[in-house]
């Protein structure tokens, strides 16, 4: 049931994308997706769709899986196809109504949708291959500038650790209590949209009384263990860049050459 | 009538990293009208296993049927059938959501379309049978009571729904002894005086031996001994394997005999122990008397 919901979850690997430093993967993706939006021309999509491809390969993950992140906005992605392919002028191929299709239309709309599939794609990639742990220390250390203008990075990345720890606690609690008012005679799956909505009661109450409850144990926990915040901490896993992530800089470099390059060429 | 399993093998999260076989090829029998118990140690799939008695987790593979229907077809017999099943789960009184016990209580046989009147007698009943005095505690807030009056209400909310097989996860885990003893006495009590058919998972062999008619032990995922309390704790060396231990009086006997004692018959429970001791040594005196 909810327990196997895989949405943006953690899939624990060796691959090489696994084995890079967070904090480059994160910026490079950041660059990537920069890269994604700014592009144009059809070679220029042809390359970054190959190289998506091959970063999800050597992932080690499924194809499928992967692509199956896309499914959440599959409407919005469905939506601007048709909006490109009505809304643009150009050659006609068919006349619906007072719309008309254009052959201009489904090439803009086709590769606006690659242009979303890529984008969730590649940050789905990061999501399944680093932990969230990893992720979020590498956030911490990405914005520890900041903190020279009070910005609280190291409270900001605690606070997420702690709700990403707690996402699959509290969807397993959420299952669990499903399951016992399921019991009890709740029938999710039919009624009207109101009875629907109040059958949503004896799920969010206990649910909520839980996670309060947890929230409490976990601040005694951390103030028993001296928990202060941010300022002179010091970590078991420091994160480090080695010579697996200056490659894939390079690589990186070299792609985004060969990108403006095409755009540049207008192919 | 009963409960049967055939085959039945679970898989969480299949076709992912983390996909585990939790149950593997398990066939058992539950009898109506008796005390099932099932232990096994942490992550041996007694959960997985109980879940499968109401449909809560269609097997991945085998068949599951209770009195002779098998629930995990889409048909509205067995839709009826899967409601013969209540199930208390481990800690049972996080699943309380009302303003007041009474109206927690109601939940279930209100989703069963009963009368009012109906509702308000079977209210009553289950609390007086848990030992929640109605009037005490009918209009309080179910969390302002304790621990172990919270899972009594938990379970009153079940028992009010009135079902063949009431299937209980760990009902006394986390309760203090004398909260144990009541609860169980109830348990016990439901099966005698309502005829309740009772399936109940313990890490308790006390507890199983003074209660059980039936004992399930599972190992990793699989049916390791099935039968009669007699039966299942006379294999120690196989309980043990499964990370458990036999209950302390049958240890003991069997001890006593390889130390020579003149034991006959086997005991679990601490009276039949006792007995079984005083016979050998009174035979043991006539001996020596003659
Ligand atoms: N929702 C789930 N998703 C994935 N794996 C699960 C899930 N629930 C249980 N498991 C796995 O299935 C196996 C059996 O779990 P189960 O809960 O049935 O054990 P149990 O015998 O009830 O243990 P305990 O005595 O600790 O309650 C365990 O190895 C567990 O890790
Ligand atoms: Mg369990």
């Amino acid at each position: 049931m909810l327990t196997e919901m895989t949405l943006g979850q953690f899939m624990p690997g060796a691959s090489l994308l696994h084995r890079m430093d967070p904090r480059v993967k994160i910026i490079l993706l950041f660059l990537y997706v920069v890269a994604i939006f700014l592009m144009d021309g059809h070679g220029s999509y042809a390359l970054m769709t190959a190289v998506t491809l091959g970063l999800i390969l050597m992932s080690g993950l499924s194809v499928i899986m992967i692509l199956k992140s896309v499914r959440p906005i599959m409407w919005i992605i469905l939506f601007t196809f048709i909006i490109h392919l009505f809304s643009t002028p150009g050659e006609e191929i068919a006349k619906i109504l007072a719309f008309t299709m254009t052959w201009e239309g489904l090439d803009r709309g086709f590769l606006i949708s690659l242009r979303l599939i890529l984008l969730i794609t590649a940050s789905s990639l990061l999501m399944y291959t680093t932990s969230p742990l990893a992720l979020t220390d590498a956030l911490e250390d990405i914005l520890k500038p900041l903190k020279k203008v009070g910005f609280p990075a190291h409270e900001l990345a605690m606070m997420m650790t702690i709700a990403l720890r707690f996402i699959p606690t509290l969807i397993e609690e959420t299952d669990k209590i499903m399951k016992a008012q399921q019991c009890r005679g709740t029938d999710f799956s039919s009624g009207s949209l109101i009875r629907r909505a109040k059958m949503l009661v004896p799920i969010l109450v206990p649910l909520f009384i839980s996670a309060f409850r947890r929230a409490d144990d976990l601040a005694i926990a951390m103030e028993a263990r001296c928990y202060r915040g941010g300022t002179g901490r010091t970590r078991m896993k420091r994160l480090k860049v080695g010579k697996l992530d200056y490659y894939c800089i390079a690589c990186f470099a070299v792609l985004l050459s060969g990108l403006a390059a095409l755009t540049y060429l207008g192919i | 009538m009963s409960i049967n399993l055939e085959n039945v093998s679970y898989v969480y999260m299949p076709g992912t990293p983390f996909e585990r076989q939790a149950l593997k090829n398990v066939s058992l029998e539950i009898p109506e009208g008796r005390i099932t118990a099932i232990a096994g140690h942490t992550g041996s799939g007694k959960s997985t296993l109980i879940q499968q008695l109401n449909g809560l987790l269609k097997p991945s593979d085998g068949v599951v049927e209770v009195d002779g229907i098998n629930i995990n077809e889409d048909t509205v017999t067995a839709r009826m059938a899967k409601r013969l099943v209540g199930m208390v789960f481990q800690y049972a009184e996080h699943q309380l959501f009302e303003e007041t016990v009474e109206k927690d209580i109601a939940f279930g046989p209100r989703n069963m379309g009963l009368s009012e009147e109906e509702i308000q007698a079977r209210v009553r009943e289950a609390m007086n049978f848990v030992n929640l005095d109605y009037d005490t505690y009918a209009k309080r807030s179910p969390f302002q009571l304790s621990g172990g009056q919270m899972r009594r209400a938990a379970i009153a909310g079940i028992i009010a729904m009135k079902p063949k097989y009431l299937v209980l996860d760990e009902p006394v885990a986390g309760l203090d002894p004398r909260g144990r003893e009541d609860l169980l006495r109830k348990i016990k009590a439901l099966h005698d005086k309502q005829g309740i058919t009772i399936i109940f998972i313990s890490h308790n062999m006390e507890d199983i031996a003074r209660l059980a008619d039936k004992v399930i032990i599972m190992k990793q995922g699989e049916l390791l001994l099935e039968g009669a309390p007699e039966e299942v704790f006379e294999e120690s060396e196989v309980i043990l394997s499964a990370g458990l231990m036999a209950p302390k009086m049958s240890l003991i006997i069997e001890s006593l005999k390889t130390a020579g004692m003149d034991i006959e018959g086997s005991a679990y429970t601490i009276q039949k122990g006792v007995s079984l001791i005083q016979d050998a040594l009174r035979r043991k005196e006539k001996c020596l008397q003659k």
